[in-house]
This record gives structure tokens, C-alpha cells and sequence, in this order.
């Protein structure tokens, strides 16, 4: 029987992990099916043009980034059912994980 | 398309032999990508990093639902190792290349001796002690016991667990070759929940360099995309066909392949 917190991570991994998935195999197809070369380091502002435009490293880019957010998802899910169980020393620390990443966010935009 | 399809099959063989070692594909995935098609050891990490996370989910998808992952001590645990995976990730993005490839190299021969050695016995796990905020237990799928335990030496498992972060930081390996061996004969936690558990945790570990990586342009979508798609491919089919299967001849081989990809490494950069 799993407790709540690993009912809600899962909960929160699942839903970063298949939306991920759709956008990187759709990225694979398009790439393998396109005559053109790589376009490369896709900028954020530049990723839903190029998913209009049906750029494959733009979903590759995309499918990434959510790639990334997955286990975050899965911590903010755990956040939310240490909390709704009281469970302060859960809640701090999920919390302080969760600010260290948001850091790292904040450092690699500068 | 040639070189698309290249990345898929050495991120698939890396997944594939991976989940048959038990060892996760990032170890094969870097010298893979640096050695055979000639990528930039930076981009390489940044491509692999990518992928572990893709088969930290994956894993943890599975392991949480048998209820083998300890989410209390991830958590505790993981707090140092996204630190030390930050700081490896900021000083990763500020070294040459070829520092890079000498430290993996180091870490090749560390793996592939883990490898080769005779597994010894964890710690005494003090099987039915009970109580505690960390304490956890699952069903051991093999006899059908619930086993119960309760970690132990904390601190030190959380000082340890920060040059584990920094490890997978600074080179885009997983970590887990450090955590599990430091959970089980460490931490008295039994062998199962300290690979679900490090499973969990590499997902949270990789996510917190893999930004640093990406904003720098290292984490290139033609290149991590497929890498990432491949290693979870090869994974699936891995711990699917190989489950039991971990012979000791295919490990020596294996550990062999290691120290040679060290070997090239090491010579690529001193070149």
C-alpha cells in the first residue's frame, strides 16, 4: 500500500513524463525526416514559433525543458502531500530542495 | 539522419547495458558520445545529463508505485546532493575540456573496478527495528517478507550524498554508483530501497545542473533529444530481458570496456 506523498509524485512525474515523450519522438521523426541540417540552441522565446513552423529542435528543445521540470513536478507534488499530512520536516525540506533548484534556474539565466 | 541515428543507438546500447548492470547509462553515454562521434566532452554531459533524467523518471515511476522508494530520506539526502550538483554543474561550464575527460576517466576506472570486484556484504541491517521519521519498509518481491528498517548515520550519508551531487554535476553521470554503495553499507538501508531511492533522487540531481547546462548551450536538442529517447528505449528493453541476468564474465567484460574508454580518454586529451 503507498503512502499519499508517493501517490501524489507519481501523480506529478507521470504528467511531466508523457507530454515529454510525445514531444521528443515527434522531434525524432521530424528530424530524421528532415533534409535539413541541426538549427541548434533553440531560445525560449524562439520555441513556439518554430513548433508552428514544425521545426524539429524545437520540439526536441520543448521536450527537454519539460524533461527538466518532470522531477521538480514530482517535488511540488510531494510538497503538497507533506503539507496536506502535516508533515512539517517533509514540507521544509522538499521546500528547500526546491528553492536550491529555483536558484540554479536564476544563475544559469544570468 | 545518420548522425540522429547514431546518437539513438549508443543511447540505446547506454540505457541497455545500463539497466543490465544496474549501473544507469550515463557512464556509457559520455565516452560513447565523446569517443565515437567526436562531440565535445561539455556537450556530451550536457546530452547525458538530459538522458539520466529521462531514465530517473522512468525508474521512479516504477519503483514508487512497489513502494521501494524511500521519499523521507531522498528528500534528506537530497538537499546537500542539489548542492554540490549546482556547484559542479557552475564549476563544469567553467573548465576545459580536456580537465573534464581526465576526471571522467578517473571515474571510468572507479566504476569499472566496483564492477570487477567481488560484491561484499552491506552493513547489518537491523531488520524489524521499527520507529522513526525515516523509517521505512516494502515487500521483498523474492519471498514475499515485508522487510522494515531504519537508516542510519545520517549526517555523514548527507555529507557524502553532497560529492555525489557535485559528481553528477560536473560530469553528467547519475551519482548512484556513489549513493547506493553509501546507502547500503553506510546507512544500513537494504540494497532494493537504496537503488529505488537514488533512482528518485538522480532525476532531482541532474535537474539541478541540467538548466546551467542548457542556458550555456551545452544541452543541444539534436544531441540530448535522441540521447534521451534512446537511453529509455534501451532501458525498457533492458531491465525487461536481463531482469536476473547479471553474469560475472559480462561485468569483467564490461569493466574491461570501461578502463579502455578511460585509456582513449586520457590519450584524446593530452593530445
Amino acid at each position: 500500500m503507498i503512502s499519499r506523498v508517493q501517490k501524489y509524485i507519481r501523480a506529478g512525474i507521470l504528467a511531466g513524463v508523457v507530454p515529454t515523450l510525445v514531444l521528443l519522438v515527434i522531434g525524432l521523426f521530424l528530424r530524421l525526416a528532415s533534409p535539413h541540417g541541426p538549427t541548434g540552441h533553440q531560445p525560449l522565446h524562439r520555441l513556439a514559433e518554430g513548433i508552428i513552423r514544425l521545426e524539429p529542435d524545437s520540439f526536441l528543445s520543448l521536450g527537454m525543458l519539460l524533461l527538466y521540470m518532470t522531477p521538480l513536478a514530482g517535488a511540488a507534488s510531494a510538497l503538497a502531500a507533506f503539507a496536506a499530512e502535516k508533515d512539517s520536516r517533509g514540507a521544509l525540506l522538499t521546500l528547500a530542495v526546491l528553492c536550491v533548484i529555483l536558484c540554479s534556474i536564476l544563475v544559469a539565466k544570468r | 539522419m545518420g548522425f540522429t541515428l547514431g546518437i539513438l543507438g549508443i543511447s540505446f546500447l547506454a540505457g541497455l547495458f545500463g539497466a543490465m548492470l544496474g549501473i544507469g547509462g550515463g557512464i556509457f553515454i559520455v565516452p560513447g558520445l565523446t569517443l565515437l562521434l567526436h562531440l565535445p566532452i561539455h556537450a556530451a554531459i550536457g546530452s547525458s545529463i538530459t538522458a539520466v533524467i529521462a531514465t530517473s523518471s522512468a525508474a521512479t515511476l516504477s519503483y514508487i508505485r512497489r513502494d521501494y522508494v524511500n521519499v523521507r530520506l531522498g528528500m534528506l539526502l537530497q538537499l546537500p546532493t542539489v548542492v554540490g550538483a549546482v556547484a559542479g554543474g557552475l564549476l563544469a561550464v567553467r573548465t576545459r575540456g580536456e580537465i573534464l575527460q581526465g576526471i571522467f576517466a578517473l571515474v571510468l576506472i572507479y566504476s569499472a573496478y566496483s564492477m570487477a570486484r567481488p560484491h561484499s556484504e552491506a552493513a547489518e541491517i537491523e531488520s524489524g527495528e521499527t520507529g522513526g521519521w525515516l523509517a521505512s519498509g516494502f515487500l521483498e518481491p523474492t519471498n514475499g517478507d515485508r522487510v522494515e528498517y531504519v537508516p542510519r548515520r545520517k549526517w555523514l550519508g548527507m555529507v557524502i550524498s553532497s560529492a555525489a551531487g557535485a559528481m553528477s554535476g560536473l560530469l553528467g553521470v547519475g551519482g548512484g554508483f556513489i549513493q547506493v554503495p553509501m546507502m547500503t553499507r553506510i546507512m544500513s538501508v537494504p540494497a532494493r530501497a537504496a537503488m529505488a531511492t537514488s533512482a528518485y533522487q538522480i532525476g532531482l540531481t541532474g535537474a539541478a545542473s541540467a538548466f546551467i547546462y542548457y542556458s550555456h548551450g551545452y544541452a543541444v536538442p539534436e544531441v540530448a533529444g535522441p540521447a534521451a529517447v534512446g537511453v529509455l528505449l534501451g532501458a525498457k528493453v533492458g531491465t525487461r530481458v536481463f531482469r536476473k541476468l547479471r553474469p560475472r564474465t559480462l561485468m569483467l567484460m564490461f569493466a574491461a570496456l570501461l578502463v579502455l574508454a578511460a585509456i582513449r580518454l586520457v590519450l584524446e586529451a593530452l593530445r
